[in-house]
């Protein structure tokens, strides 16, 4: 870390969730906006890791911990409502969950 | 490192990039295990190697489950699964992720021929107290959740 500028960590961060959010918004099929996500929250954990490395806290670590299992939990549950929108609509593009209410 | 770094964080921007524009869900899921790959040896080249080995197995591991989760979408229609089974083994579905693969093993092994003792170094991470178990059992309470809620929203179905 001494040599890497932590200025250079954050850009890289920056332009990863930037490419994960133009996916996000461009793409309509549901797996693409999953795997977005799971671009924006690499960022996120590229974050605190450098934060971590930075400042030399472990508590960023275990908030990456924790940033790992959610992005784990929710490319498992959106898989799954793909599943159940593939099953009842035929169909995987997010206009086709439209019918959810509540 | 700093060679280590910008050419992991270049292949992972790329790889980003290709995941977004490219149509093939299969290869979307190929480029995005290249960017979480790329994403370890940045952290490496940080000198982080817990999150490293931390973003490898579970990442790595849950994107190759969505892999054979799509797949068990495609399945859903014999024909088009045929179709999209044949269509995926074609050249230029896999050659981008291997270059990029290759890239990524030739900048480990430059960060490896630099690595000063990292058994040190792995052991100088966070220490389990005792809020780091707490945080490791929160963690495996909400998996095993969404893994039933997933269970769960996937046979609702077939029940009568």
């Amino acid at each position: 870390m001494a040599q890497i500028p932590l200025e250079h960590v954050l850009g890289l961060a920056f332009l990863l969730f930037g490419i994960g959010l133009l996916g996000m918004l461009v793409r309509r099929q549901v797996l693409f906006t999953l795997l977005s996500l799971e671009v924006m929250l690499n960022a996120t954990g590229l974050m605190f890791v450098a934060a971590s490395q930075r400042w030399s806290s472990p508590e960023a670590t275990l908030m990456f911990v924790l940033l790992l299992t959610f992005a784990a939990v929710q490319l498992i549950l959106g898989t799954a409502l793909a599943i159940v929108l593939i099953q009842r609509r035929r169909s995987l593009t997010l206009l086709s969950a439209a019918w959810l209410k509540g | 490192m700093s060679l280590v770094f910008y050419g992991a964080a270049v292949v992972a921007l790329l790889a980003a990039t290709l995941l977004i524009f490219t149509r093939h869900v299969l290869r979307a899921s190929l480029y995005a295990l290249v960017m979480l790959l790329a994403s370890a040896l940045v952290y490496i080249s940080l000198q982080a190697y817990l999150p490293a080995l931390l973003q490898t197995v579970v990442f790595g591991g849950v994107v190759l489950g969505a892999f054979i989760a799509v797949v068990r979408l495609r399945g859903l229609s014999r024909d088009r699964y045929r179709r999209q089974e044949a269509r995926s083994l074609q050249f230029v579905d896999w050659i981008g992720p291997v270059i990029f693969s290759v890239i990524l093993t030739a900048l480990l092994l430059w960060a490896l021929s630099f690595a000063s003792t990292p058994s040190q170094a792995v052991f100088s991470e966070p220490s389990l107290t005792v809020p780091g178990l707490l945080m490791l059992l929160l963690v495996s309470i909400l998996l095993v959740t969404a893994v039933l809620g997933a269970r769960q929203l996937i046979g609702s179905r077939g029940k009568p």
